[in-house]
């Protein structure tokens, strides 16, 4: 039996939709069976909350006279380096950009500030400085801008990320003799540590491994807004290793938009990752359509059913030569404590579950009440399965 | 008058003196021994609450630093800033001594009985939620 995301939206329209959280699937489907619950869940909410180091912010300026062409030019925000090769009133801004003071600290750098801060300062209400210098040109005559500029100010601010939602992570450990500062955190050498970075059960991406129902024009919650999956994630990949039907590592990600004044601060934060830099966190969660037994059999999994690579970021990821140590699931993960062989390893994660589960919850809310409809695809994503 | 908390960590080479009388005879102040262990490595580790004036307490310390003892501030001064932390569980992962856990909710929960303020928490919250008020 299969069902479509129209059907689905009708019973939405009408407030008959039966939603439940991707926790809430695991026990629906160990007690009535993958059957029964293919039949009767239409929706399953995931959410997840971590740093994200690929996300970053675009807008348009306000309108100066003397018009100015940031296209060619340098554009600084609170100091910190934005990028302006677009046309004349268009800045990016990258999370993990640096202001040069920054750079310049005794190592391991313990960072304060840098894009992510200023699209934090930006969500927060707070005024940023621009600075801007341009070569001028006979249409746009100024050669430099100095102004301080709000959220509010603007007429478009878009949160953008070329990657996000990885479908699964590795797990980090440090076999070297001293300590390393990396993006998986602060690891302690001879294995002191293991770090995670992943949602687990509630993950986006592992409520539907074969991508049947995501695609592109996927309506997301994202950063407290209502986003948009707009491509496949730049390092997107189905063909990996997998492990009762979940990849092992990596794999799938997706490229997502929403508009930056709809965001809020609960969910797009500042990281700042010591010796290794700045990065945003941004809360992400995708309603699942529980089209066949397949995708209700994915969304029902536990914590026990999907492994994460053990990897070396010492020696081995540094130079490209990963290779899983070992699986460890995620259920052993969150215990706290991981075996490896005799050892006993305790683990941290830097992915939150409980704004995970604060995501979706409202997902849940919001599509009980009829007011969050599911989007239908119009694209596939690379590598994607089919329905039935 | 000031009141502070002090970790004092005792090396096996000064662990055997009698500093705290020593203390107690130089430094106009009164204090409490809140907790006292030496450890298997002989490492003598104590929890000692000082009240005096700013200055005597500022001596007391200069004495413990001559008396080649070590020390910090107990975690009463480190503070979790609840609308800042996200939860995720880092400092879980960081903290010496085990101040942090989940709650059944899976909030992060900070313990500061446990905290014996080290500061690691405070340089390496990805979230600078955590702060040390003096
Ligand atoms: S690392 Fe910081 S944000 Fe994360 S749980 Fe600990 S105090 Fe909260
Ligand atoms: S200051 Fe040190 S001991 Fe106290 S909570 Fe932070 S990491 Fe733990």
């Amino acid at each position: 039996m299969t069902k479509s995301i129209y059907e689905i939206n009708e019973k939405i329209r009408r407030k008959k939709a039966v939603v439940l959280t991707g926790e809430e699937m695991v026990s629906y489907v160990r007690e009535h069976g993958v059957k029964n619950a293919a039949r009767k869940v239409d929706v399953v909410t995931t959410g997840t909350f971590g740093p994200m180091c690929s996300s970053g912010i675009y807008f348009n300026i306000a309108k100066t006279s003397p018009k100015i062409k940031l296209g060619g030019g340098e554009v600084t925000l609170n100091r910190v380096p934005a990028y302006a090769a677009y046309a004349a009133r268009d800045v990016f801004l990258g999370a993990t950009a640096l202001p040069r003071y920054e750079k310049n600290r005794i190592r391991p750098i313990n960072f304060k500030y840098g894009g992510a801060g200023v699209i934090e300062d930006l969500i927060r209400g707070k005024s940023v400085l621009l600075e801007a210098t341009a070569y001028g040109t006979d249409c746009y005559p100024a050669t430099s801008l100095r102004k301080s500029f709000k959220l509010s100010d603007l007429t478009d601010a878009v949160l953008f990320n070329p990657r996000n939602c990885y479908q699964n992570y590795n797990a980090a450990v440090n076999r070297s003799d001293k300590t390393i500062y990396t993006y998986m955190g602060i690891l302690k050498p001879k294995m002191g540590n293991i770090s995670y970075s992943s949602a687990g059960t509630l993950s986006p991406l592992l409520n539907d491994p074969e991508l049947k129902t995501i695609g592109i024009g996927t309506r997301v919650f994202m950063a407290g807004a209502e986003g948009y999956i707009v491509w496949h994630g730049t390092q997107h990949t189905t063909a990996v290793k997998k492990k009762n039907g979940f990849p092992v590592g990596g794999a799938a990600n997706i490229a997502l938009i929403c508009d930056l004044k709809k965001t809020s601060p609960d969910f797009l934060r500042a990281a700042y990752l010591t010796g290794y830099g700045v990065s945003l966190a941004v809360g992400v969660g995708i309603p699942i359509p529980v089209l066949d037994e397949s995708i209700a059999r994915a969304a029902g999994k536990d914590d026990d059913e999907i492994f994460a690579p053990v990897i070396d970021y010492s020696q081995d990821y540094p130079y490209g030569k990963e290779k899983a140590i070992a699986l460890v699931s995620y259920k052993e993960l969150r215990s706290g404590i991981v075996k490896l062989g005799k050892k006993e390893i305790p683990s941290f994660s830097w992915s939150s579950l409980k704004k995970a589960r604060e995501i979706a919850a409202i997902l849940k809310k919001k599509i009980r009440a009829g007011s969050f409809l599911l989007g239908d695809p119009t694209a596939a994503l690379p590598g994607a399965g089919r329905v039935g | 008058m000031i009141k502070k908390r002090l970790v004092l960590k005792f090396s096996p080479q000064v662990v055997n003196r009698p500093i705290i009388s020593a203390l107690s005879r130089k430094c106009d102040i009164s204090f409490n021994i809140l907790q006292a262990t030496i450890t298997q490595n002989k490492v003598g580790r104590m929890i000692l609450e000082m009240e005096g004036s700013k200055k005597n307490i500022d001596a007391a310390c200069a004495f413990f630093k001559k008396s080649g003892v070590s020390f910090q501030r107990l975690g009463e001064d480190i503070k979790m800033d609840e609308k800042k932390c996200v939860s995720c569980g880092v400092c879980i992962g960081y903290c010496p001594t085990g101040a942090f856990s989940f709650d059944a909710e899976k909030k992060v929960v900070f313990d500061p009985k446990k905290c014996i303020a080290c500061e690691f928490c405070v340089t390496h919250c990805p979230y600078n939620a955590m702060t040390l008020k003096y």
